[in-house]
């Protein structure tokens, strides 16, 4: 599986991104420029966390223009894995690959500490090798993370299974019901808040998100079926 | 050239955690008149021509990137007209 | 374009006394440097070069003091940032600025353009930034104010750390009523490099081009280096000129196209500084000097973010996320090209020239026309008087204060809960510490360290500053300030490496305050001998009063050391029930200073103890072989609160508890402040290599439990205990004052 990490300008999680899949996953990924117009021979693409833009005017709200989104959108729609953690996960909710939005968060502060989560949907390409309520625990950093969407998408959300992970003890950052981490309907584009890539090593002190690369990555090249 | 004044809050489900902070302050100091605070933004922009075609414009920035409409609206108003 | 004024209306009406320019300064310059008088703009250039901030003229006796050297040192004071070996071909750049003034006024601003300015001297360096520290003194919470400029401070921080992706990794804050009016903001950046790409601040080849990148030039800051040099008083509380504001993301895209063009395109770069206090002046007058070049600029190629400005605006602002480049002639465009690609300003605004004269041209118009060296090397130095404070000679004569403690279970529990001592975790929550996946141990400890990627190395680094030991004894206070950072970086188990500094001090035309910098800086500079830990770089902060009265002498010490083994990070706490407890160090009756007596007094009084620092240096030494050799479990160095808070802090976030005999220490001793001592847990297996190497600096107090009770034996009282609920204090101490609706 070819993976194609892209760089926005601000972008700044690039680096942990590419690392935790070469460096420890040993997976073939290359950096993608903003500026590039297809993702070719790429078989997933990852949205990586920092400030697309600075964050100006709305957190990844400028991004969602960059010439390589409508490639983004192309894979996403050929049921391509998409992954977006962070500022990632405000891109592909901007761009409408995912529902809602993400909010300031209620203390109006960044906030940057481990969090517990609970895996709500361990039947994704993404989560297959956690078990099913499996209690984990992931780095948060961020603004702009209180996910928010009508009642009526996060009912549909829940129905679908496409809640996939949630904060499990203290929300921190007003999330409605919890939501840390969604998936579009097909199961194909996850969004999240928390940063998995920092958390994959013993010696940082936190091995939690290293079974997500490893699930996405014994995918192979498997598309999801519509 | 037309200079208008686009507005954007978030709608009015949608809690606003700045704005009920800045009510306390508010009541802190003594107003406890003052009911509702709603935090948003506003953009001045200067464009070309005038009247409809302006209108259109703004109506375009606005649907595609000033505002997201999950959570925010938003309203304009002309400012100056020349 | 027409001057503001004639040289002889400058003459007469002498409008330099308000840029911080004396007349005898301007006298000699006139009569010796240049044989006429000087224009406006030149006059202007002249009074912001000539300051403190920027010459150095009143420190620089001092600061001659100071050991820059060593087998490790690439490069000392002088440059963007001091450059230290770490083996392998890499180096480790790092430097610490004082924003306190901005900070003071506009606090959100003020500190995060203090983080921006010191960013951009770790890269101009032809290093990655890869992480900050601070080191915050605030007055205290009690006052609504306060707050809010402790939360503008830590947000600005924040914000601006956040979005380049530098994690914020350890520093230090600190609340004394000295701090009141004039708080103090020093932020500290790390840098790694391939010493094969190491930069200097110097322009030189004839023909050769002087590029301007980055940000626009606007009218923000002008005359802020004057402004860093001269006090405060609640009248110029209004000069909001002076603070600029930060673009983050701007410097983002600023630090990733000037780290392509340094580390591909070496062939292309002359030289490289960052535009900082006294804006384009500084830097490329600095540079010509470096180069011993000429140098001519046109001003109309500047870019400008408002319309009209004058040469005298352009050349001292002090607008945000600028740096000049040096460029070899032909490759202007190559330049222009890299920048191009993230969406940036690079344009060619003069050349290098024979001779060396620097002149400006402005509106088609000479408007300067002096030598690099008047600006840059001529400065007058100026001697300072000096004088012991009174209150010194007073407090020598005194006998010692001695605590009485009532009751030191209270005591401990109410010393947890200072603002000094209490968990800063609602501060530094706010920082990203971990961005760059690198970060072994983030804040909240001792020092932060950071993996190095792809070898077995780490760093180290913390800062530490005490303004209440330099008050009472500069001399020794300066030395306990470099022993408390050495502390620091050996508890995590690195090798003190250098340190910056930042030297926060009142006006030092004040004798008393002269004599305070004159005497901490020795006592600094005889500790750095010792540990042979070098300066390699830093800053001088003077001027810090609010309506004549001066802050605590507060000089900062940021100190990085070196960790051999990654694998062999020392945690600061206690790690498995059975360790066996030791302290290290002897404690005496240190109280002058202490948490102790202000919590105790309400105020610090009395003279420091003098400090044996060879001895204390021998047994770092020693413990730092213990801890490469596997054979401790943990280590934190005790500072505030002395043993008695050490021991609860080393227990916080454990399951963990401690019995601990300490039959010869008072209720009191148990929170002396007796410089760099350490608790240390031992495997029990480990005990006797251990006890061997320490000998009598290293005393058996007892074992770690699995109680989660921290129980004390001593001469005069008992302590008992429940983890749990001291730490809850601790944790609730900070957020419940923010709270706070008074």
């Amino acid at each position: 599986m070819k993976i194609a990490v892209i760089v926005f300008p601000g972008s700044n999680c690039d680096i942990d991104l590419y690392e935790a899949l070469h460096s420890v996953c040993h997976a073939d990924v290359e950096y993608v420029s903003h500026k590039e117009k297809s993702l070719d021979g790429f078989d997933a693409v990852m949205l990586p966390g920092g400030f697309s833009y600075g964050d100006y005017l709305r957190a990844g709200a400028i991004a969602r223009f960059t010439n390589i989104m409508p490639a983004v959108t192309k894979m996403a729609k050929e049921g391509k894995p998409v992954f977006g953690t962070c500022n990632g996960f405000q891109i592909l909710t901007e761009v409408g690959l995912l529902p809602g939005a993400l909010k300031r968060n209620n203390s109006q502060k960044f906030v940057c500490k481990t969090v517990p989560l609970e895996v709500v949907n361990n039947q994704t390409m993404f989560t297959k090798q956690y078990k099913e309520h499996e209690r984990i625990a992931l780095p948060i950093a961020h603004a702009d993370g209180s996910y928010f969407a009508d009642e009526e998408t996060l009912d549909r959300l829940e129905k679908n299974h496409q809640v996939v992970f949630r904060y499990a003890e203290e929300n921190p950052n007003g999330s409605l019901r919890n939501i840390a981490g969604i998936t579009n309907e097909r199961g194909n584009v996850l969004g999240m808040m928390p940063h998995p890539e920092r958390a994959v090593e013993a010696i940082l002190g936190n091995t939690d998100g290293l079974r997500l690369f490893k699930s996405l990555l014994t995918t192979g090249n498997a598309k999801v079926e519509e | 050239m037309t200079k208008v004044r686009i507005f954007v809050t978030y709608k009015q489900s949608v809690f606003d955690p700045q704005g009920e902070t800045i009510k306390d302050a508010i009541h802190t100091l003594g107003h406890d008149e003052v009911k509702d605070v709603q935090v948003g933004k506003f953009f001045d922009v200067t464009v070309e021509g005038t009247g409809k075609v302006v209108e259109k414009t703004i109506e375009e920035i606005a649907d595609q990137l000033l505002v997201n409409f999950n959570m925010e609206t938003y309203k304009y108003q002309v400012m100056e007209e020349e | 374009m027409k001057q503001a004024m004639t040289p002889e209306g400058i003459k007469e009406q002498k409008p330099y006394l308000d840029w911080s320019l004396s007349e005898d300064e301007y006298n000699y310059i006139s009569e010796k440097l240049l044989g006429r008088l000087p224009n406006y703009t030149e006059t202007g250039l002249f009074s912001a070069m000539w300051s403190e901030h920027c010459s150095y003229k009143k420190s620089k006796p001092v600061l001659r003091l100071f050991p820059n050297k060593n087998s490790r040192v690439l490069q000392g004071p002088g440059e963007g940032a001091g450059v230290v070996d770490i083996d392998d071909g890499q180096a480790v750049v790092f430097k610490a600025e004082s924003h306190n003034h901005p900070t003071t006024v506009e606090p959100y601003q003020g500190a995060a353009t203090g983080v921006g300015g010191i960013l951009r001297d770790i890269f101009s360096m032809g290093a990655r930034p890869v992480a900050s520290l601070d080191s915050l003194h605030f007055g205290e919470l009690s006052d609504p104010k306060m707050r809010m400029k402790v939360d503008g401070t830590v947000r600005g921080i924040g914000d601006y750390g956040n979005c380049m992706g530098i994690p914020t990794i350890a520093g230090e804050t600190t609340f004394d009523p000295c701090y009141q009016g004039n708080i103090l903001c020093n932020a500290m950046s790390v840098g790694l490099m391939d010493q094969k790409d190491i930069q200097k601040g110097k322009a030189a080849g004839i023909g050769n081009a002087v590029m301007y990148v980055g940000a626009k030039t606007g009218r923000d800051g002008i005359h802020g280096a004057t402004f860093a040099s001269a006090d405060f008083s609640d009248e110029n509380a209004t000069q909001r000129s002076a603070v600029q504001v930060g673009d983050p993301f701007m410097e983002k895209l600023l630090l990733e196209a000037c780290l392509e063009v340094i580390t591909k395109h070496p062939d292309w770069l002359v030289g490289i500084q960052d535009m900082g206090a006294a804006g384009i002046v500084s830097s490329s007058a600095e540079m010509a000097s470096e180069g011993k070049s000429g140098m001519e600029l046109n001003l109309d190629l500047v870019p400008q973010r408002e319309p009209n400005m004058s040469a005298y605006e352009i050349m001292l602002s002090e607008s945000q996320e600028r740096m000049l480049l040096c460029v070899n002639k032909g490759h202007e465009e190559d330049v222009k090209k890299v920048f191009d690609f993230y969406d940036l300003e690079a344009v060619t605004i003069g050349r290098i020239t024979e001779g060396h004269d620097y002149v400006l041209y402005h509106d088609g118009q000479e408007v300067c026309n002096i030598p690099v060296s008047s600006l840059t090397d001529d400065v007058l130095e100026e001697a300072s008087d000096e004088k012991k404070p009174e209150r010194i000679i007073t407090a020598e004569k005194q006998p010692a204060w001695k605590p009485e403690i009532a009751d030191a279970e209270q005591t401990l529990r109410v010393l947890l809960q200072q603002s000094t001592i209490a968990d800063k975790s609602v501060f530094y929550q706010q920082y990203d510490s971990q961005v760059r996946t690198s970060t072994v141990v983030g804040p909240g400890s001792d020092s932060g360290v950071l993996r190095v990627r792809g070898t077995q190395k780490g760093l180290s680094m913390t800062t530490d500053g005490n303004g209440r030991f330099v008050y009472l004894s500069p001399e020794i206070g300066g030395q306990i300030a470099l022993v408390e950072a050495a502390a620091n970086i050996v508890a995590s188990g690195a090798e003190p490496l250098a340190i910056t500094d930042c030297l926060n001090y009142g006006d030092p035309n004040d004798p008393e305050i002269f004599w305070e910098l004159h005497q901490s800086v020795k006592g600094m500079a005889d500790a750095c001998r010792v540990f042979d830990t070098p300066v390699i770089s830093g800053n001088v902060s003077l001027y810090n009063e609010n309506n004549g009265k001066a802050i605590h002498p507060t000089p900062m010490v940021g100190m990085v050391g070196l960790v051999k083994n990654i694998d062999r990070v020392i945690p600061s706490f206690a790690q498995h029930a059975g360790d066996k407890v030791y302290l290290v160090g002897k404690t005496g009756d240190d109280f002058a200073g202490s948490e102790l007596q202000k919590m105790m007094t309400g105020d610090i009084s009395g003279v420091l103890n003098p400090l044996d620092m060879e001895h204390v240096h021998d047994y770092m030494q020693r413990l730092l072989s213990e801890m490469q050799a596997g054979n401790v479990a943990s280590a934190h160095d005790l500072s505030e609160g002395g043993l008695g808070v050490g021991l609860a802090e080393n227990l916080f976030k454990t399951d963990l508890g401690m019995n601990v005999d300490l039959h010869d220490l008072s209720a009191a001793q148990l929170f002396s402040e007796t410089p760099g001592r350490f608790v240390v847990t031992v495997p029990a297996e480990k005990a006797a290599e251990f006890e061997k190497t320490m000998g009598d600096d290293a005393k058996l107090i007892g074992e770690v439990t699995n109680s989660h009770w921290l129980e004390a034996h001593l001469a005069d009282a008992e302590i008992n205990q429940n983890v749990t609920e001291l730490q809850k204090l601790w944790e609730e101490a900070i957020p419940c004052q923010l709270k706070s609706k008074d």
